[in-house]
């Protein structure tokens, strides 16, 4: 007979990662500009060029100004994972390359969701990346992650 | 110099001409810094992690601490500028020697930038950030790769940008012409040495978790300043052909004009999950002699656990070129020795000469580096070099005419690096 602790390590613990990858995975994000940007919408690509400081503009040449959601914080590292498969702590060293050598400044770091969606609903040029739950009316979503 | 009229014109030019992007001025401010303690176990030879900063055996807190401060101001659309500082060690102390980057930039498309004032070079891999240690792995770039690039890591002058995505990849071009003056000490004397038409061509892909660099670059060598060179070569130079036929050829080897170095380069990065995996190739030829024709190289690799990175890695670099043998100065059996003696001499000092800029070493080490926080990193690195006879190029010997013994050198350092 299988003991508790056997139990455990077979059947329940496999369950518990499971279930804790799907909420992992579980943060849908969209990804959202000001509503008088021309942009409708964008590719992975084109997200990942400009959140990657390849490209400063957006691809119809106006300038892109890329916001982050707080250092730190589970929402940030869940975006960087989804979008490059690279976690904060990569990002991070990623963009002192890029900022040292002068290449691009990195986003700007906004403190919530909240001051995310009022940034980019005060800038024409502002882009960011917000939990598909709280879209306002304020922004327009030009791309939604599967 | 060429990058203070261009910056000051330029900035002027745009103050005038966009007006209307006045509000659209931004400074940002930023900085790093990597403080370091580390330890050399052979009191003979003394170390410095790059060509132009102070050899030093023992403990040294400066061999290999840095800090750096830059600021980017965005002038105007499409239009901004970056300065950069960078205080380190360097045997020649002045503002122009720790100047690093102070550059106008210009993007006409997203595709172009084009760039004139102080510059930094991307021949290498880590060419572009070599003393940001929060951003790599180790606690300094590796030595027999990177020590004496270093020195023309930046130039004054222009480039020229092209990027462009392909399909998942990310594709830069660059191609860059200028001129610097490294500016470094030998033996207690100012040595300086110009480079002239400095010119590098690159090509940078990236793809998901690849990044390969590949790289050639040329520059001729124009004039150079250190008070005992010029003695050597005037010794050189007066003696008789008929006595020595061999001096001419070693004081044109040792004398800058007309002679140049060609570089090429490959470099390629693999960072996936928890691997980091890099390795670079370098070749160099040059017709001057105090300068290594060398080839070097390095692979290292990285395994995450958590916040730490558990790393080792090897690196190498060999002269390409046989030393040069001196041949004894033949005297008519009349010859006085007041002047024998003196030849004979240089003859010998030659020899030491010819050997004591060879490069022969190879070295491996091991490592962590582990993420305090958001924005600090402590590093531990242990070094074992092992230096050939006459392969200490890279190195300063308190006595140089140890030039043909073997080194075994360790280096402990321990190290914090970190952004702000």
């Amino acid at each position: 007979m299988m003991s508790p602790r056997n139990l455990f390590i077979t059947a329940l613990l496999p369950l518990c990662l499971l279930f804790m990858s799907f909420y992992a995975k579980s943060t849908e994000f969209v990804v959202v500009v000001n509503k008088s940007n021309a942009i409708n919408a964008l590719s992975k690509r084109e997200i990942i060029d400009i959140y990657m400081g390849r490209y400063l503009t957006f691809p119809d040449g106006e300038t892109s100004k890329p916001l982050d959601l707080p250092a730190q914080s589970t929402l940030k590292n869940d975006f960087y994972l989804q979008l490059v498969n690279k976690n904060e702590q990569k990002i991070n060293a990623y963009w002192a390359r890029l900022l040292f050598s002068g290449r691009a400044k990195p986003p700007t770091p906004s403190t919530s969701v909240e001051d995310a969606i009022n940034k980019i609903a005060a800038s024409q040029f502002a882009i960011g990346y917000i939990p598909l739950s709280q879209v306002t009316d304020e922004v327009k979503v030009v791309y939604t992650f599967d | 110099m060429l990058f203070r009229g261009t910056i000051a014109i330029a900035i002027l030019v745009i103050s005038a001409a966009n007006k209307s992007y006045a509000d659209e001025v931004d400074v940002q401010f930023s900085g790093f810094a990597s403080l370091t303690l580390s330890y050399t176990d052979d009191s003979d030879i003394g170390f410095a992690s790059s060509y132009s900063n102070v050899n030093e055996s023992g403990f040294s807190a400066t061999r290999d601490s840095i800090l750096g401060g830059q600021a980017n101001i965005s002038l105007a659309k499409n239009w901004d500028s970056v300065f950069q500082v960078v205080i380190q060690d360097h045997a020649f102390k002045s503002f122009d020697n720790f100047l690093e980057l102070a550059f106008v930039r210009y993007r006409p498309t997203r595709h172009w930038a084009i760039r004139a004032g102080r510059l930094n070079s991307d021949l290498y891999l880590l060419s572009e950030y070599p003393y940001v240690g929060y951003a790599y792995l180790w606690v300094r770039p590796p030595h027999s790769h990177y020590s004496f690039a270093n020195i023309a890591g930046n130039f004054d002058g222009v480039d020229v940008e092209y990027s462009k995505a392909i399909n998942d990849g990310f594709l830069r071009l660059k191609l860059a012409y200028g001129s610097t003056t490294a500016k470094l000490q030998a033996y207690n004397d100012d040595f300086f040495i110009d480079f002239d038409n400095l010119t590098t061509f690159s090509a940078t892909y990236s793809l998901d978790a690849w990044t390969m660099r590949f790289s050639l670059s040329k520059s001729d060598f124009g004039d150079y300043k250190l008070t005992s060179l010029d003695e050597y070569l005037a010794a050189l130079n007066s003696i008789p052909q008929s006595i020595w036929p061999q001096a001419q050829k070693i004081s044109n080897k040792f004398n800058t004009k007309g002679n140049s170095i060609k570089y090429a380069a490959f470099g390629l990065t693999y960072d996936h999950n928890n691997w980091l995996i890099q390795s670079e190739v370098g070749i160099s030829e040059s017709d001057w002699i105090v300068a290594p024709s060398v080839l070097s190289g390095y692979i290292s690799a990285g395994y995450r656990v958590d916040n730490a990175i558990f790393y080792t890695g090897f690196t190498a670099a060999k002269h390409r070129h046989d030393v040069i043998k001196v041949n004894d100065p033949a005297f008519p059996p009349s010859t006085p020795e007041q002047f024998s003696v003196p030849v004979q001499q240089l003859a010998v000092a030659s020899q030491s000469a010819v050997k004591i800029t060879n490069v022969h070493q190879h070295s491996i080490n091991v490592g962590v580096k582990w993420q305090l926080s958001e924005r600090i990193a402590l590093k531990a690195q242990l070094d074992r070099f092992d230096i050939k006879p006459q392969g200490a190029g890279l190195w300063s010997l308190s006595n140089p005419s140890d030039v043909d013994e073997g080194h075994k050198v360790h280096i402990l350092s321990l190290n914090a690096s970190m952004v702000f």
